[in-house]
């Protein structure tokens, strides 16, 4: 019956989100050039990220020390291999899966913190807002680095630790960048005839002022992303990252450091693939933001 | 609260309707002003006086038309009527009950049976909710109905307002501004209140679409007897809707009576330069010159004595600067004077209704005098 779903207000989602953003964020991909650019970036590495074990050519821990002496671009390795012989392309694919990981939780972790103290301290104001924004004050003021080695040194190396350590830098962004929005957004009648309607805090803010703030939420995670891979591989080249066996993207660069005279491609590639995938992920982050954004179609 | 109370003094004038639906009594909204960190210490707080003691009632199935100036603080008593803001003084009740400290569920109850329209009707709309998400949302939180019973209340809603079942599934952007300020009247209908408080609900249509709002908004209060406290910055606009109209200035109530008495018979100065200044539809005239100049002053300070003085046309004298006058009955005292020359007035035979009232210094005074110095004849 096409009334019905005609009047179906709860329905139309995907996974909790609107089908006709989604619709709308396929729109501009395919008008958006760039944006198709982020969109084939971002598929590509994840895929790859996700199906290493599938598609690397070789287990990336075997050690060959045979190719050693042969020159080591190869038709067997055809990104050669490091020291201990292990296969360049194989530890490239297994470190993306660290690389987009540990950058998608840190920042995620991040982001839920930053964005419900912001969501509080907005909403409420008063000295809740004063009392969670200068705790939030304290924290910028510390350097990420320093927080990052002080959380390693307590909780010990690995990859949930890292994610707490890189994330724990971005909590302040988020959380100023949602009370801004917040505080704007307070003032707008629809809050008001929320609660005239008899809607509590709770809904209000999860309802009406939270949809609302999401589109400078995302252009933030976006470029925090590429700043968390950043981050992890500065740890990872530190040695304070995962286990030093572990390929990321960051541990190889920091690995192929010492041959950078002789095989200069063990610190290169990585680098690239790191600089492709900030890139791809600003590009798909700036392609979301269009699509979310209702205030631009207003303007129109 | 102190001797300044106006209530020994108004005696006389008392609210009409004998048990109204909403009665304010000394209602006072104070905003302290943002102070920084040493402020807050050293410094005495300063208070922007929004609504300073304002007492009003509304009966049942009538509206209150109350009109004043940007600022003057009439958007704010309309929200602190509402319940949305938490006056700083006074009380409000409600059928009855007082309820100037309802909480909770209580406060959840009351939202049931006064419900708000607001000004601006792009912002009161959430732009990502579609028209029937926001039109639903009351319905769902006071457990009114659900699922097939919904949508049939639903439908019934925008039909009753003048939007089709295909809006329904549209974002407020895709509406135009009179559409949107009919989800907001839907939206407030939802829940079958008993008083709508209105905020300045046509100030940002056109003048065309102002009409049509008005005259559904008409229309709902005949068929579901509503009350309405309508909010207008203009008194063309709430002559057409009100029984009952009060005047505002600066956080007070400086005229109000019935309908015919404000139009009919207008005495404060502030309303009778306000009617004078409404331009008229024969062209022949041209627009008056404004009797009112510049901005009404800063809340934060009034004017000692009467609030008015600084801008008055009909200043009086010393006395103004004064005591602050109280509201007091037109009826029977001297100090009135016909209404100005512009005014097309609603006939009344000059006699004021029990409930005419204004605070000004005039009232009891000469009224020779005061029609000599009349800038509005």
């Amino acid at each position: 019956m096409t009334v019905s779903s005609r009047f179906d207000t709860d329905g139309g989602r995907v996974f909790g989100l609107r089908t006709d953003l989604i619709e709308q964020f396929i729109g501009t991909v395919n008008r958006d050039l760039k944006a198709k650019l982020g969109v084939v970036i971002v598929t590509l590495f994840v895929i790859a990220a996700i199906f290493a074990p599938e598609l690397a050519p070789y287990d990336p821990m075997a050690q060959d020390f045979a190719p050693l002496q042969a020159p080591a671009l190869s038709s067997e390795t055809p990104l050669g291999t490091d020291s201990f012989g292990r296969d360049l392309l194989s530890r490239l694919m297994y470190g993306a899966r660290i690389s987009l990981g540990v950058g998608l939780g840190a920042v995620l972790f991040g982001a839920i913190s930053g964005v419900l103290l912001g969501l509080i301290a907005g909403f409420y104001g008063g000295w809740i807002d004063d009392l969670l924004m200068r705790g939030v004050d304290v924290m910028w003021a510390f350097p990420w680095l320093l927080i990052a080695i002080m959380l390693v040194a307590v909780f010990g190396q690995g990859v949930w630790n890292v994610i707490v350590a890189v994330g724990f830098a971005y909590i302040d962004d988020f959380a100023r960048i949602t009370r801004g929005e917040v505080l704007s957004i307070r003032e707008e009648e629809y809050v008001l005839a929320a609660e005239s309607v008899g809607l509590g805090d709770l809904e209000i803010v999860f309802e009406e002022v939270f949809p609302n703030t999401v589109a400078p939420i995302i252009v933030q995670f976006t470029v925090l992303v590429a700043r968390a891979m950043l981050a992890e591989a500065t740890l990872s080249f530190l040695g304070l990252g995962v286990k030093p066996s572990t390929p990321t993207w960051g541990a190889l660069l920091g690995q192929g450091r010492d041959f950078i005279t002789t095989a200069w491609w063990i610190s290169i590639l990585p680098g690239v693939l790191i600089m492709i995938t900030v890139l791809g992920i600003n590009l798909f982050g700036d392609a979301l933001r269009d699509a979310f954004d209702v205030r631009e179609v207003d303007s129109e | 609260m102190s001797t300044d109370s106006l209530e020994t003094s108004t005696a006389p004038a008392a609210e009409s309707t004998d048990e109204p639906l909403l009665r304010a009594t000394g209602l006072r909204k104070y905003f302290q002003t943002e102070t920084g960190l040493l402020d807050r210490f050293l410094g005495e707080p300063t208070h922007v006086k929004a609504v300073d003691g304002v007492n009003l009632a509304v009966g049942e199935r009538e509206t209150l038309g109350l009109v004043g100036e940007s600022g003057c603080g009439k958007t704010t008593l309309g929200r602190v009527l509402s319940r949305l803001y938490d006056p700083s003084a006074g009380t409000l009740e409600f059928d009855g009950e007082e309820i100037t400290d309802l909480g909770g569920d209580e406060l959840k109850r009351l939202r049931k049976r006064v419900q708000v329209i607001f000004q601006d009707p792009m912002s009161s709309l959430n732009p990502r909710k579609t028209a029937s998400e926001i039109v639903a949302k009351p319905l769902e939180v006071h457990d009114i109905a659900s699922g097939a019973e919904k949508r049939e209340r639903l439908a019934e809603l925008f039909d009753e307002v003048g939007l089709q079942e295909s809006h329904l599934d549209r974002y407020p952007h895709e509406f135009s501004g009179g559409q949107r300020q009919r989800i907001g009247i839907a939206r407030a209908l939802a829940v079958e209140p008993d008083l709508i408080i209105a905020d300045e609900p046509v100030s940002a249509l056109d003048v065309s679409v102002q009409a049509q709002i008005i005259n559904l908004m008409k229309r709902l209060q005949d068929k579901y007897g509503l009350s309405y406290v309508f909010i207008a910055h203009d008194l063309s606009v709430v002559k057409h809707i009100s029984d009952r109209v009060a005047v505002m200035y600066l956080g007070k109530i400086v005229e109000r009576g019935r309908k015919e008495d404000i139009f009919g018979n207008p005495q404060h100065p502030y309303t009778r330069a306000l009617l004078h200044s409404i331009p008229r539809v024969d062209g022949e005239r041209k627009r008056h010159e404004s009797l009112l100049e510049g901005n009404p002053p800063s809340p934060i300070d009034p004017p000692s004595g009467c609030r008015f003085r600084t801008r008055c046309p009909e200043y009086l004298g010393d006395e103004c600067a004064g005591t602050e006058p109280e509201l007091r009955a037109v009826a029977g005292e001297s100090g009135t004077v016909p209404p100005p020359e512009r005014v097309e007035a609603i006939s009344t035979g000059g006699e004021s209704s029990a409930e005419h009232a204004i605070a000004c210094h005039w009232l009891g005074r000469s009224s020779e005098r005061r029609e000599n110095q009349d800038p509005m004849s």
